[in-house]
């Protein structure tokens, strides 16, 4: 219950921000502060994200944002990730440009052996040439669950008794790097597609598919 | 300024949540998955070719043996524990958790250099219980069937008999073409994207969260419209995660044929497959057991591959027919 109070609470303060998967700052116009997007993909299974953003401009360009994504599958909210917080656009020259992510994020996930409550932070950079109708950009960052909450099953359970419910620290991590590019259509929609590796931690084992492939159509107003 | 004073109190409540909450190791031996025989002396074990192998017997040591060869790689033997019945029928039953599996001890990748290994493990295991002149029978599921065989193969005067239940192939062209019958990714399915979507949030490089993480993905082994027809969980130890990558990589870059001499073995062969893996199936079945001369094929009804387990009622007079048969 304490769990479900903190996110909600975190949800309640980031309510008037959101965030984008996708950008580019050249394509918002003065009066398009808001951004909706809806992606489909893959991104450690095949998912279904929608995400609102708002821009501001404080010292830098700023677009806060929050997106919820969920793999298909016949149960839809045992499994889902949220994630909240900031893109800055830290460097700009000619059509050049740089932007610096920072994000928290919350995962559940559930199947027959576990429930797991994940909170975790992704960090990344976005660089590359800027138009107002299209952009093409590398990215890298760095996807890390920072700590998990573990409750497992009664079939977990029967084959090993002691195995301990809690918060264990850290859980997994995952570097990703990739390209992206996006196309405005008009002046009130873009389409971006994103797609690039991912790669575990240190010595870590490798996700099993280790890719990522996302298509994104956004809505400016 | 409202905003950050919401955020300043969200990270404040979850400090104070937190603090009062006891932080676990992933890692620590003992808290996601039991510890291994070389971490806890209490659990039965031999030293064998140069390992320590979780291992216990039932039964009189001077009846004639069975050496109940579980699957995988990297299952245990947990799940078939109720061919101890076989003790009662008057056989000395012993049962081990392969190189790297269940609750055995774990070794690194790279040790992993031949499927040779695992037959060398079987006989220093069938070496170190056996007595001279006792009968030896070996009972092997999955790939435990694929080891049993290999070991056929290579000794083929040594074995009195054979209990074999859906080995995957007897070469790995068999093996992979079965395999990729079943374990296909399916995108838009709940189970696939439940093994996948694990991979954001848990992560490891050591055994205990290998294993740990493969034991909450074998949920999907169970999952509804599983292929291979299991019915339900099965009881397990611990998983082997790098022992069965391993084994599989091993595989792929040296592909095994373990039928070269199984014309050599002329005694009839138990080969038993079940009625609900739809991967497997009679036609598999005879494939795969036409490399040995004398077949009893039998169908085993009401079960898919888990036959041991969730076919023992079927399963088991037909394994203590044959083998006292050959008594």
């Amino acid at each position: 219950m304490k769990k479900i109070m903190i996110a909600v609470v975190i949800l309640v303060a980031a309510a008037d921000s959101g965030y984008s998967q996708t950008v580019n700052w050249r394509s918002l116009g003065e009066d398009q502060q808001n951004v909706i997007q809806l992606t489909v993909g893959y991104d450690y299974g095949v998912t279904a994200q929608f995400g609102y953003s708002r821009a501001f401009t404080l010292i830098r360009p700023v677009l806060f944002g929050l997106d919820y994504s969920m793999p298909m599958g016949r149960d839809v909210f045992d499994d889902f990730k949220i994630r909240l917080g900031a893109q800055i656009e830290i460097f700009e020259l000619g059509g050049f440009s740089a932007t610096a992510k920072v994000l928290s994020n919350f995962r559940r996930y559930e199947n027959a052996m576990v429930r797991i409550a994940s909170f975790g932070a992704d960090l990344g950079v976005v660089a590359g040439y800027y138009t107002p109708s299209w952009y093409a950009a590398g990215e890298f960052g760095f996807d890390k669950a920072i700590t998990s909450n573990l409750k497992h099953s009664d079939i977990m359970k029967a084959s090993f008794p002691k195995i301990t419910d809690g918060w264990y620290v850290p859980t997994g991590g995952n570097y990703y790097y990739g390209i992206q590019g996006g196309k405005s259509m008009g002046e009130s929609v873009d389409i971006s597609l994103r797609l690039g590796a991912t790669n575990a931690q240190a010595n870590d084992e490798d996700a099993a598919l280790p890719v990522y492939l996302q298509l994104a159509l956004g809505v400016k107003f | 300024m409202n905003k950050l004073s919401l955020v300043l109190a969200a990270v404040a409540l979850a400090v104070l949540t937190c603090s009062s909450c006891e932080i676990l190791d992933p890692a620590e031996p003992g808290l996601l998955v039991p510890r291994t025989v070389d971490e806890d002396p209490t659990l039965p074990s031999i030293y064998v070719n140069g390992t320590q192998l979780h291992a216990e017997t039932f039964g009189n040591p001077n009846d004639p043996m069975i050496v109940v060869i579980h699957g995988g790689p990297g299952s245990d033997y947990r799940s078939q524990l109720q061919c101890r019945a076989f003790a009662a029928d008057s056989f000395f039953v012993v049962f081990y958790d392969q190189r790297g599996s269940g609750l055995s001890r774990r070794h690194k990748k790279e040790t992993y250099t031949t499927v040779q290994l695992f037959i060398d493990d079987l006989d220093a295991v069938i070496k170190y219980y056996r007595q001279p002149g006792q009968k030896l029978f070996l009972v092997g599921h999955s790939w435990g069937a694929m080891l049993a065989t290999a070991y056929i193969n290579r000794n083929p005067a040594a074995v009195t008999g054979a209990v074999l239940t859906e080995p995957g192939g007897l070469t790995w062209r068999d093996t992979e073409a079965y395999m990729k019958r079943w374990m296909t990714l399916e995108y838009f399915d709940e189970t696939s994207n439940d093994y996948v979507y694990l991979d954001q949030i848990v992560t490891g490089d050591d055994h205990v969260v290998l294993d740990y993480k493969a034991g909450i993905q074998s949920a999907a082994d169970f999952a509804k419209g599983n292929k291979v027809g299991i019915a339900g969980p099965s009881p397990f130890w611990r998983m082997g995660a790098v022992c069965n990558a391993a084994a599989l990589e091993v595989a792929k870059a040296n592909p095994f044929d373990f039928t070269t001499n199984l014309s050599q073995y002329t005694t009839k062969v138990l080969f038993g497959y079940s009625e609900l893996n739809e991967a497997y199936g009679k036609a598999h079945a005879e494939l795969v057991s036409s490399a040995y001369p004398n077949v009893q094929l039998e169908l085993i009804r009401g079960t898919g591959h888990e036959i041991p387990y969730f076919g023992w009622e079927e399963y088991y007079p037909l394994a203590k027919a044959y083998l006292n048969s050959l008594k």
